[in-house]
Formats: structure tokens, C-alpha cells, sequence
């Protein structure tokens, strides 16, 4: 996967970098971002487009802000043996508020997810049933208190 | 959402509502979502830092650090006490532990985890008209 990054000239690099920062938001953007890196618009948008195709841009578009719109977030550690762990991930996976789940090297707890709901009764509603179906009690709730970066900027 | 790729890709009304929603901070940002995996990001790590608050400075120092994506506060529990975040992201086992010291030193030393990604069973952007 690493050798991706072959494939990319310096142009694409900071095409990949500017396109992280911000995103002009104007009618014609691809020929804004041509003029920055003294490009056609043309040759923006099939270097984009290229990009979309390797799977290294896997969208342009609004990054949401939850919390504007009243609704909450968290992260859940779970206890979660390996003979359990295929049937966990499906249950866990089924919900849409789930929007993260990975599985993390650790003693105490190795599934990590997130969820975003529209109230903490929710969140706990969720949890519960997931607790119940999988049978895996030993999970911890570590709801946000505050949210102080989401920012991912690659830089290569 | 994610953007036509083609000379115009939005309407006037469309930029009008991004941009009003930017301004109503329901839209952190309008950009472009990368797959750090294709990128060579192979090795990322939750770091769950036992700590329950964070100083100005030592938040502004966080948030200045790029191979930073993420970093919460959360409400901790006795069995899990660790309330701060930090989502790391880097190209090596090697450069992660070094960019884990330099996080170390920087928090004066603090009691923290390493939760090292083993496998991504999802990733989705929120969006608030599914729920």
C-alpha cells in the first residue's frame, strides 16, 4: 500500500495537501486550485480524479460538526474474546450511529467504537443492546467532554 | 456528500448553503477525506492519556502537532482513568514510538496507554440526515 506515494509527483503531493486544508468554494473551483499551482483546470481535475481512482482521496465534501446540531458523541472500550469478536463487529457495525470501530491492542479493552446520537438516552440504549446480544459485559462508556482538535491533514 | 468532479461542480444555491452552514459552524470544514492507509500512514495509535483536563498551553501545543488528528476529552471512569485523547498517525513503528516520547515529554511524563490499530472494522463520516 506504502508504495502509492510512488505514483505521485510533487504536483499531486500538493494538490493532496491543498485539498485537505480547504476546499475553494467557488463556482469554479478546479480552475482556482489551477491558478495556486499554475495548472489547467483541466489538468486539476484529471489529476483528481486519478487521485479518486487510486483511493487516495475518498471524497471532497463538508466535514459535519455534530455538536452544532445538539448531538452527542462518544467512544466505547469492549472486553471482547477473539471466538466473539466476528459476531461483535456484525452487531456492532449494524448500527449507523456507530461511525468507528477498530480493534486496538490491548489487555483491558481491544474494540474501540464510536458513536454519534442525538441524545446520551440513546447512547445508552445502544450500548445496552450491544451488551445484551453479544453477551460481552466488560465495556467501558467514555463519553466527550470536549471536543479540542479533528483535523487530519496528511502531510506528504 | 462528495463533489462532482467537473468544471462547475456546485449550483449558487449549493455554495450559499455550505458556506452559511460554515458560518453556523455545522460544517467543520468543507475538504478532502484521504485514506492515510494508501498515504503510507500504516502505523496509527489511540493514545489514552490519564490526565482529566487540559491546560491552554499544553492544548495549543497538541493541536499544533500535524500527526495529530483527533484529541477528546472524556469522562473517565475508576477502572479506565484516562480522560484525554490523542488519535497518532505515522509511517513506521519506529516513527510512532518517537512522535509517543515526544508527546510523553511534552505532558511532564504523564501515565499513559498505547492503543495500537490492529484492524479497521469501520470508518464513516457522520452525516445528520441518516439518523
Amino acid at each position: 500500500m506504502a508504495d502509492l506515494i510512488s505514483k505521485l509527483d510533487e504536483l499531486d503531493k500538493k494538490l493532496v495537501l491543498l485539498l485537505q486544508e480547504n476546499f475553494p468554494l467557488v463556482l469554479k473551483p478546479f480552475e482556482k486550485l489551477g491558478r495556486r499551482l499554475k495548472l489547467s483546470e483541466e489538468e486539476i481535475i484529471s489529476r483528481i480524479k486519478r487521485l479518486k481512482s487510486l483511493g487516495i482521496i475518498k471524497r471532497i465534501g463538508p466535514i459535519h460538526n455534530p455538536e452544532a446540531s445538539g448531538f452527542k458523541r462518544t467512544l466505547v472500550g469492549m472486553s471482547t474474546p477473539e471466538d466473539k469478536l466476528k459476531k461483535a463487529v456484525e452487531l456492532i457495525n449494524s448500527f449507523k450511529e456507530v461511525t468507528h470501530n477498530y480493534l486496538r491492542k490491548d489487555d483491558t479493552f481491544n474494540l474501540w467504537w464510536t458513536l454519534i446520537c442525538p441524545s446520551q438516552k440513546r447512547i445508552k440504549e445502544i450500548i445496552r443492546t450491544i451488551k445484551n446480544k453479544s453477551g460481552i459485559k466488560a465495556v467501558v462508556n467514555l463519553p466527550t467532554v470536549k471536543t479540542v482538535k479533528i483535523k487530519t491533514v496528511f502531510k506528504i | 456528500m462528495d463533489i462532482e468532479i467537473t468544471s462547475r461542480p456546485f449550483t449558487k444555491g449549493q455554495l450559499r448553503k455550505i458556506k452559511q452552514d460554515l458560518r453556523l459552524g455545522k460544517i467543520r470544514r468543507f475538504a478532502a477525506i484521504v485514506s492515510h492507509q494508501k498515504l503510507g500512514f500504516s502505523h496509527n495509535a489511540l493514545i489514552a492519556w490519564e490526565k482529566s483536563s487540559l491546560s491552554r498551553k499544553l492544548a495549543n501545543q497538541l493541536k499544533n502537532k500535524h500527526y495529530i488528528s483527533h484529541i477528546y476529552l472524556r469522562a473517565a471512569s475508576p477502572r479506565w482513568p484516562y480522560g484525554l485523547y490523542t488519535m497518532l498517525h505515522a509511517r513506521s513503528r519506529k516513527e510512532l514510538e518517537a512522535l509517543i516520547g515526544e508527546l510523553s515529554k511534552l505532558s511532564g511524563g504523564c501515565v499513559h496507554k498505547v492503543l495500537n490499530t490492529i484492524k479497521e472494522f469501520k470508518k464513516t463520516s457522520f452525516n445528520p440526515r441518516i439518523p
